[in-house]
């Protein structure tokens, strides 16, 4: 940038203006922003898939744990069938604590440690 | 540098590599914008990490009918607004930039940096820049250190375009003027 003087003529003087308007801010970006800024979307973006995962294995699990037995003891079928029945309620029950715990996990504990 | 559409293609496709390699071509971007915005460094930063994480989620939505940088830029400007409101830290007329007059506007001189800042032009010039409302403020950074058009401006901002060139022009006018009083004094 050219050094100003009083006897600056008003073409010089726009000249500087946009010279100084292109200056770029002082303030950056700390080293290895983007590998951090990476970091943190895939992490989120893997904590999704770990869930999706974790709930097709235990699908999965089941269907294989009622094949088995549908084939080698079918008679424990019925009476497993009526004990479910029978605790439907404390299996929800057992059901929705485990979720709200999750939840409340997530939204409460996790949201206070996760770095900004 | 890979072309826009395969760096897309390629992060939605779960590729990490290439969604480092778009936060590094943006980062300056993203950065100039929230930081004429926001004055808290520590914000600043906040906002950044913000922008970029909403920009791999939208990244699905985003049909190249506009250029990457625009889109980019107008996600970074729309969060750096809701962070102002969530936060309160700019008046909210300001922030709405409508009937905003510059005419009667007036700079702050009497600042412990004063002596500091007549010595460099360029450094007075930020800090009166510093001091506009902040639709001034945009514009003239989207403009001037970022090259982008009118139309960009408008697209980026919502501003019409009419409203771009009349606070360009008003900001730069009011620069001028300052600038020549400095410099006729100093």
């Amino acid at each position: 940038m050219r050094k100003p003087t009083k006897e600056m003529t008003d073409k010089e003087i726009e000249a500087l203006l946009v010279d100084a308007l292109k200056k770029e801010p002082e303030m950056s970006l700390p080293y290895g922003f983007a590998a951090i800024v990476t970091r943190k979307v895939f992490v989120q973006a893997n904590v999704f898939g770990s869930y999706i995962k974790a709930l097709l294995l235990a699908v999965s699990i089941s269907v294989l744990a009622g094949s088995a037995l549908f084939l080698y003891r079918p008679v424990l079928i019925n009476p497993l069938i009526s004990v479910l029945v029978d605790m439907k309620y404390v299996l929800i029950f057992i059901l929705i604590v485990v979720c709200l715990i999750q939840y409340i996990d997530q939204k409460v504990v996790h949201k206070s440690l996760r770095p900004n | 540098m890979l072309p826009e559409e395969e760096l897309v293609a390629k992060i939605l496709k779960g590729n990490a590599s290439a969604f480092e390699i778009l936060v590094k071509q943006y980062e300056k971007l993203v950065l100039h914008v929230t930081c004429k915005l926001i004055k808290s460094d520590e914000e600043v930063m906040d906002v950044c990490q913000e922008v970029f994480i909403k920009v791999y989620k939208g990244l699905g939505t985003f049909n190249f009918q506009s250029k990457l940088s625009t889109w980019i830029a107008r996600i970074a400007y729309l969060t750096s607004l809701n962070h102002l409101q969530k936060y309160k830290s700019e008046n909210i007329n300001k922030i709405a930039g409508d009937n905003l007059e510059l005419d009667n506007y007036h700079f702050s001189e009497d600042t412990p940096e004063k002596l500091l800042i007549k010595k460099d032009v360029s450094a007075y010039v930020q800090h009166l820049i510093k001091q506009l409302p902040l639709p001034y403020r945009t514009v003239l950074t989207l403009y001037h250190l970022e090259e982008f058009s009118y139309l960009e401006i408008q697209e980026i901002t919502g501003m019409p375009e009419g409203t771009v060139k009349s606070y360009l022009s008003r900001a730069r006018k009011l620069l001028k003027e300052k600038l020549v009083t400095y410099l006729r004094n100093g």
